[in-house]
């Protein structure tokens, strides 16, 4: 009585595993490290890096970031770069203007309904809505990117942003939207509770099996 | 000289009674059941696998511009998608083989089956000549099968 309930409990557990995997999958497949609507930096960043917001972040071999960056505020103009963490920190000591540094490029997507992707996905080193602007770009960054496609070069970054403001003389703030979300394990947990959840209903066959076979044979 | 050497090949068939041949039969029979199965179930599989990969292609597209992932995200399950149909394509190699070798040992249980009713001789006449022309039979397809590659049979 006790061994079949425990035949049922890990026979349950196996499909617990399987049912897990996908939604493990989902919910890990990307970790927000960062969320925030109306960051407010001085449009001194725009003369300025110690001025400006910066985001440090660490990639590993064939990982990537995701940035989804908006402006919808009057007035502000704002610029989005990512730096290499050594140039940064170089740039930060020396207090120069972000707007002269070189960023590393990346790739921005457009959700064009119907489109082929790629003809709405561009690179570029740096992203700026205008005054007149309002807008979003989805960017994802793994170290260097070429024409469509994203190249992986593991290190450490930092993603900067800086602008101005066109308003009333007083009115120096420049705020924008950030979210930042990076790969996460979701892909290697899916793929191991998958194999966990098949492996234990497999055992779980072979032992009824064998103490199938073991009745017939007239044992026990 | 001792007895068993005296008995031939086939002498030791009509060892098996008219139950275990019987039990013969029926486990070879569930045996090439079940690997027949698997034979249909892994060619379906792949003979399918560009009807699943155009599926997935449109769910992809859909998930892009829907704004779930972004390009990267597109190309890299493009790719999964491509190394999945190929998996689907490949699978029917092994498990056709594996099934072909199961199939074979079923029907050779099958075979054994019905020789031993046919050498059986409390076993009427009539149904002797019947059980070793279906073992004849059993041994013709497995002979077949397993020696031509390009004889198969097809059930559509």
């Amino acid at each position: 009585m006790k061994r079949k309930l425990i035949t049922r409990l890990v026979l349950l557990l196996g499909i617990a595993f399987l049912i897990l995997a996908p939604i493990l999958g989902y919910t890990m497949d990307k970790l927000v490290k960062y969320d925030k609507t109306g960051i407010t930096i001085d449009e001194e960043s725009n003369n300025t890096i110690q001025e400006a917001f910066a985001y440090p972040i660490s990639l590993s071999r064939g990982q990537k970031v995701t940035i989804e960056f908006g402006v919808y505020y009057a007035n502000v103009s704002a610029t989005l770069k990512i730096l290499g963490k050594g140039f940064y920190d170089q740039q930060l000591g020396l207090n120069n203007s972000p707007s002269t540094l070189n960023g590393l490029y990346f790739v921005y997507t457009q959700f064009a309904w119907g489109a082929y992707p790629s003809s709405y996905t561009y690179s570029d080193n740096a992203r700026t809505f205008d005054f007149s602007e309002d807008g979003y770009y989805y960017i994802e960054f793994a170290g260097g990117a070429s024409g469509d496609y994203l190249i992986s070069i593991p290190g450490s970054y930092v993603i900067v942003v800086y602008g101005e403001n066109n308003g009333p003389a007083s009115d120096t703030m420049v705020s924008f939207n950030l979210r930042v979300k990076i790969d996460g394990p979701g892909e290697f947990l899916e793929e191991l509770f998958y194999y966990l959840g098949t492996g234990v209903i497999v055992v779980v066959i072979l032992f009824l099996s064998y103490r199938h076979y073991k009745k017939l044979k007239g044992g026990r | 000289m001792r007895l068993e050497e005296e008995n031939s090949f086939f002498d030791r068939f009509s060892l098996l009674d008219k139950k275990k041949a019987t039990k013969y039969i029926v486990y070879g029979l569930i045996g090439a059941i079940l690997f027949g199965l698997m034979m249909m179930i892994s060619r379906s599989i792949a003979q399918n696998a560009w009807t699943w990969q155009n599926l997935a292609n449109q769910q992809n597209s859909t998930d892009f511009w829907n704004g779930v992932y972004g390009y990267t995200d597109y190309v890299k399950r493009q790719q999964e998608i491509i190394e999945i149909r190929y998996w689907m394509e490949w699978q029917d190699v092994i498990f056709m083989n594996i099934a072909r070798v199961g199939v074979n040992i079923a029907l050779f249980f099958i075979l054994i089956g019905f020789l031993s009713f046919a050498l059986n001789e409390q076993i009427d006449e009539k149904t002797r000549r019947i059980s070793l022309v279906i073992s004849a039979l059993v041994l013709f397809v497995m002979m077949f099968t397993t020696f031509f590659a390009s004889i198969s049979i097809s059930v559509s």
